[in-house]
């Protein structure tokens, strides 16, 4: 293989290249793949699984083998647009391309058939794999993650139109025309790379939009197709383009089919449209002797573009016995030797020296001819894929051997090559009509009448045979993904035979190219290994992408921007204390403690703890849900939607009340307010906030539209500054708040606390007296730091989360996030004080009612002490009934308590509270610890502090 | 004058109502039953109103490419916007409110995602000026 340019470069166009350090005269925007070619370079890379020397192969889309490595990652070659100074590298050898060590596996093919990871690395347990397992994690993949940050940029965009047309070929231009003939109808064409042969009438259309070297990688349900535009205008890398039309027209053409021999994937063995492309378009022959091999009488006019274009064609194998007599003056005229009913039997020479054929019907009567570049033309396959991914049902047609689609699906209409009309004629009429057609879809236009019938057989029949070679070497069905023919009947013989285990078994469709070179061929060689037709055989699901997406054109914004993150008005007051920054469910951000100098983790929380239960604490309590249920109906509604019986609040008070699924478990809890009669404040967890809208919202809208009520989440109005311990009300009086003489414990009120106004509830989660100060957000950070101000003296200290889970746990107070499994429901949880079962009707009753008719065996929450008092249980061990019985539960929190000089922690026990005095067994790694099952009340049972 | 703008906006009272009937002030429909007035606002009978000024932060982003910076990230079809459009929405993973206005649009988020969306939207600005689209 020894291609050269048809035409010399502009001097203004004229750019350098390296390629594995070696500089290559380029012409900016082509092709790496073109570069390479024009160059001389044959062996371009190596194969994915045997190393094999590998070259160029097809053009754009449709080049299967090589891979380069650049600064930003690994491209194919034949979608690398060339710049002045660009370097690229093979991938997947060692050290160059041309000589590569790793090539020794060839001689071991043998031992690696389809499936022998399913086969191998057995043998004596833990020593084989450790041994095999670094070199073939260090052989795996192509190319490596760029190490240094992208200096392009990605880009997403949705957009919309009235008719998508995808493909810039005969069909899509014809269907484009036709369906913004009305000027109101926005129509976009989608282009793939060099297909840009957008039709002079669609460049004077307003309401027409291209869309330039952009691939359409994907259709979906809804007519939303995903594409991928590159390379992009400006500094940008890439432009993904989510697309929503009301109708499609999927004008993608066809792939060439390969034949199937000995060495077919040898560098200078390529399709003849490929060849014909890099001479017609990049003035690139491929090399300096060609040889076409076909199977069908269109192949020639592919033939005539590369002899138009100066290329040596020295000889046509044609596989059919009968030439047209148009062919057959064709190759005289030429001087092209032509050698009908022969097929291509074996392929020599790294690069490409010479092809063995032989007679169809008499193989034993070879014939050598020399050549440095092969063309095959095995009929052209429809590009089914876009039709077929939302779903879209296909048909074999055996005029033309392939699959093509069966009818419309879902507004989407299939024209031209893709639907298998492949002469240009045919390809324009059958555009037309899909422009039409999409319009009229779209209610642009009028009925567009019947589609044109399918063309007469076309004078140039094709044959449907493509393996010709002998079977004595490796014959590849897919060259991307290594596959031969032989490993496709090895599958069969496996027990295989399906076209799904097939490409599983063998990965055949599975490399980067995703099928499009070989799927046909696998599908022919399986169905001739069953000895059934190739309908019969059926196609692999096509699912996107189509075409490989660069994950930088998927992800979103990079660094902080990667996920929404949510900030509480004074989260840059806990960042300038140095916070530790927990996640916190939801989006959310909170302090997980404050540590001072030289403070760990728990020497903060004990210090933290310790304010609380001696001084005074306050923490960010923001996160928490909060909502306004009004309406005449609101309580019959929370007693509804709540286990708990909420409708007989008195204004000013709140009660606990729990939430269930409809199975029983606990879903939520919080507290609810009475503000009026017809007016409640309610809090949800943090990580429930939003599931409690939807279950809000659907419970009024859904399950009771009797009740006059209205939901109006309010988490982001107010903050909510939560103050306790024994100092509160003395850091309160500082702060010179206003609020009622008898606001006792879960009463709640409107007032006045450092000069703003509040709503203050007397509920909290500590088990001291507190006081949730519900300020408006704005509000929040000045109060926050009043009220730091007025309890200096007191002691006031703020607190985080890992403190709150110690003082929760010491009051044994339930967790929802912690403290639930899958089963538990309020009595297992020691909540049954929170559940009136006695109400008429709510979310989950019928479930409690029946777990309590048999209430054995029931997981249920008690406190555990270890035996060990220094012994801090992980959370999450299994709770064994002794030191050898079956897990029985398991610790649901835990923690070191410095007000109680000991750990503490809660579970959830098979029966526990039948088991309360009695000890248990802790499952360790390594070893066993014992504890006493106790009451899950640890300090101040009777709740004296914090009602006091 | 720049191509797009975008400016976080100062703080506005902001009133919920909650009632079937859509109250007559200037307002953004969000829910069958609610909608946020912009302003303080009476009750309408038999309904609600509930002062959410301090739950939302707004940003305005204007100019000729203000609809193709939002299309990063929100996937309405803004050709076919009405000129009075107001409603919720998604941008990325997170609701919006979004508004037509005469110069561009209003886009309002819940308190505690403001900081992040402040960032999408010089990010997306960012991206859309290296794409030289303007």
């Amino acid at each position: 293989m020894s291609g050269y340019r048809l035409e010399s470069v502009a001097q203004t166009d004229r750019v350098v290249v390296t390629f594995d350090g070696r500089p290559l005269a380029a012409r900016r925007g082509e092709s790496l793949a073109a570069t390479l070619l024009a160059n001389g370079v044959a062996i371009a890379g190596r194969s994915f699984k045997y190393h094999r020397p590998r070259g160029i192969a097809g053009y754009g889309w449709c080049e299967p083998n090589i891979l380069v490595q650049t600064a930003q990652g690994t491209f194919p070659a034949a979608l690398l647009p060339v710049a002045d100074g660009l370097q690229a590298r093979s991938v997947n050898c060692w050290p160059s391309a041309r000589f590569d060590v790793a090539s020794l596996l060839g001689a071991f093919g043998a031992l690696m058939p389809a499936g022998f990871y399913y086969k191998t690395f057995r043998g004596p347990r833990g020593r084989l794999w450790p041994l095999f397992e670094p070199a073939i994690r260090a052989l795996a993949g192509l190319g490596t993650l760029p190490k240094t940050e992208k200096p392009l940029a990605s880009l997403k965009r949705f957009a919309h139109c009235d008719v998508l047309v995808i493909g810039g070929g005969p069909a899509g231009i014809a269907a484009a025309e036709a369906a913004s003939n009305n000027p109101a109808a926005r129509v976009w064409l989608i282009e793939a790379l060099g297909i840009s042969v957008t039709a002079a009438a669609l460049r004077n259309r307003p309401n027409v939009r291209v869309l330039h070297d952009t691939i359409a990688t994907g259709r979906y349900d809804g007519g939303l197709v995903v594409a991928l535009e590159r390379p992009c205008t400006g500094n940008l890398e890439t432009r993904l383009w989510k697309i929503r039309a009301r109708s499609i027209v999927i004008a993608t053409g066809a792939f060439e089919r390969p034949f199937v021999f000995d060495g077919n994937d040898r560098p200078g063995v390529m399709l003849l449209t490929a060849v014909a492309a890099y001479a017609s378009r990049d003035k690139v022959a491929c090399g300096r002797r060609v040889v076409a091999v076909v199977n069908n009488g269109a192949a020639y006019a592919e033939i005539a573009v590369l002899s138009a274009a100066g290329v040596t064609v020295a000889a046509i194998v044609d596989l059919r016995a009968k030439i047209e007599l148009e062919h057959r003056n064709f190759a005289a005229r030429n001087g092209i030797a032509l050698y009908p009913r022969h097929g291509v039997v074996a392929a020599f020479g790294v690069p490409l020296r010479k092809i063995r054929i032989a007679p169809l019907d008499s193989p034993a009567n070879t014939v050598e001819l020399d050549c440095d570049t092969l063309a095959m033309a095995g009929g052209l396959t429809p590009a089914v894929h876009l039709h077929s991914h939302a779903g879209g049902k296909l048909r074999f047609d055996e005029m033309t051997a392939a699959f093509v689609p069966d009818g419309l699906h879902d507004n989407c209409w299939s024209a031209g090559a893709c639907n298998g009309r492949y002469e240009q004629e045919a390809a324009e009429a059958d555009g037309r009509y899909a422009g039409r057609a999409a319009s009229a879809a779209a209610g642009f236009a009028a009925s567009p009448g019947s589609r044109p019938e399918a063309p007469a057989p076309p004078a140039c029949e094709l044959l449907a045979r493509w393996e010709t070679g002998d079977g004595t070497g490796k014959a590849f069905v897919d060259v991307a993904a290594d596959v031969t023919a032989d490993d496709i009947r090895l599958a069969v013989h496996e027990g295989y035979d399906s076209v799904e285990l097939m490409k599983r078994y063998t990965t055949a469709g599975m490399a980067p190219d995703q099928g499009r070179f070989g799927n046909m061929n696998a599908i022919d060689v399986l169905a001739r290994a069953r000895d059934i037709a190739p309908a019969a055989a059926g196609t692999t699901t096509y699912r996107p992408p189509f075409a490989p997406l660069p994950f930088g054109a998927i992800a979103d914004f990079g660094g902080a921007l990667l996920k929404p993150s949510r900030t509480t008005a004074l989260t840059a007051w806990h960042e300038a204390e140095n916070a530790v920054m927990y996640e916190a469910g939801a989006n959310w951000r909170r302090p997980g403690y404050y540590p001072r100098a030289d403070e760990n983790l728990e020497a903060a929380t004990r210090r933290e703890c310790r304010a609380v239960r001696n001084a005074a604490g306050i923490y960010d309590s923001s996160p928490l849900g909060k909502f306004e249920i009004v309406g005449r109906d609101a309580g019959a509604f929370l007693d509804f939607v709540y286990c708990t019986r909420l409708s007989d609040l008195k204004p000013g008070l709140g009660r606990y009340g729990l939430q269930l699924h409809e199975d029983g478990r606990l879903f939520d809890d919080g507290i609810v307010f009475r503000l009026a009669p017809d007016r409640f404040f309610v809090t949800t967890t943090t990580g429930n906030a939003e599931a409690c809208v939807q279950r809000f919202t659907y419970a009024r809208q859904i399950l009771r539209p009797d009740l006059d009520v209205h939901v109006l989440p309010t988490t982001e109005q107010w903050a909510d500054l939560v103050l306790c311990g024994p100092r509160a009300r003395d850091v309160l009086k500082a702060a010179e708040a206003e609020l009622p003489a008898d606001f006792g414990f879960m009463s709640i009120a409107d007032g006045r606390i450092a000069g703003h106004d509040v709503r203050v509830a007397r509920a909290g989660f500590t088990g001291e007296v507190s006081f949730e100060i519900f300020a408006p957000a704005s509000a929040a950070p000045d109060l926050w730091r009043r009220l730091l101000e007025a309890g200096k003296t007191y002691g006031l200290t703020p607190v985080g989360s890992e403190a709150n889970h110690v003082l929760r746990i010491e009051k044994g107070y339930v967790s929802v996030g912690h403290d639930c499994d899958g089963i538990a429901d309020p009595d297992d949880l020691g909540l049954r004080f929170a559940a009136h079962i006695d109400k008429t009707d709510f979310i989950g009753k019928q479930a409690v009612l029946r777990n309590r008719a048999d209430p054995d065996g029931r997981p249920e929450r008690v406190g555990l002490l270890a035996r060990d008092r220094n012994f801090v249980l992980p959370e999450g061990a299994a709770i064994l009934k002794t030191d050898a019985a079956a897990t029985r539960g398991y610790v649901t929190a835990s923690c070191w308590s410095d007000t109680l000089g000991r750990s503490l922690a809660m579970g959830l026990l098979e029966d526990g509270r039948k088991h309360i005095g009695g000890d248990v067994a802790i499952s360790l790694p390594g070893g066993i610890a014992h504890a006493t099952v106790v009451a899950p009340v640890f300090f101040d049972p009777k709740g004296e502090r914090q009602r006091g | 004058m720049a191509e797009t703008t975008i400016a976080a906006l100062p703080p506005e009272t902001l009133t919920a109502i909650l009632s079937p009937l859509r109250p007559e002030a200037p307002h953004l429909a969000i829910e069958p039953d609610l909608s946020i007035v912009l302003g303080p606002c009476a009750p309408p009978p038999g309904g609600y109103a509930i002062d959410v000024t301090h739950g939302y932060v707004a940003f305005a982003v204007e100019g000729p490419g203000a609809a193709e910076l939002l299309a990063q990230g929100i996937a309405l079809d803004f050709d076919r916007l009405p000129a009075d459009f107001a409603g919720r929405t998604r941008l990325g993973d997170i609701s919006v409110i979004l508004q037509r206005c005469a110069s561009g649009y209003i886009l309002r988020c819940e308190r505690s995602y403001g900081e992040w969306l402040a960032g999408w939207l010089a990010e997306a600005l960012r991206i859309r000026l290296l794409s030289g689209d303007i």
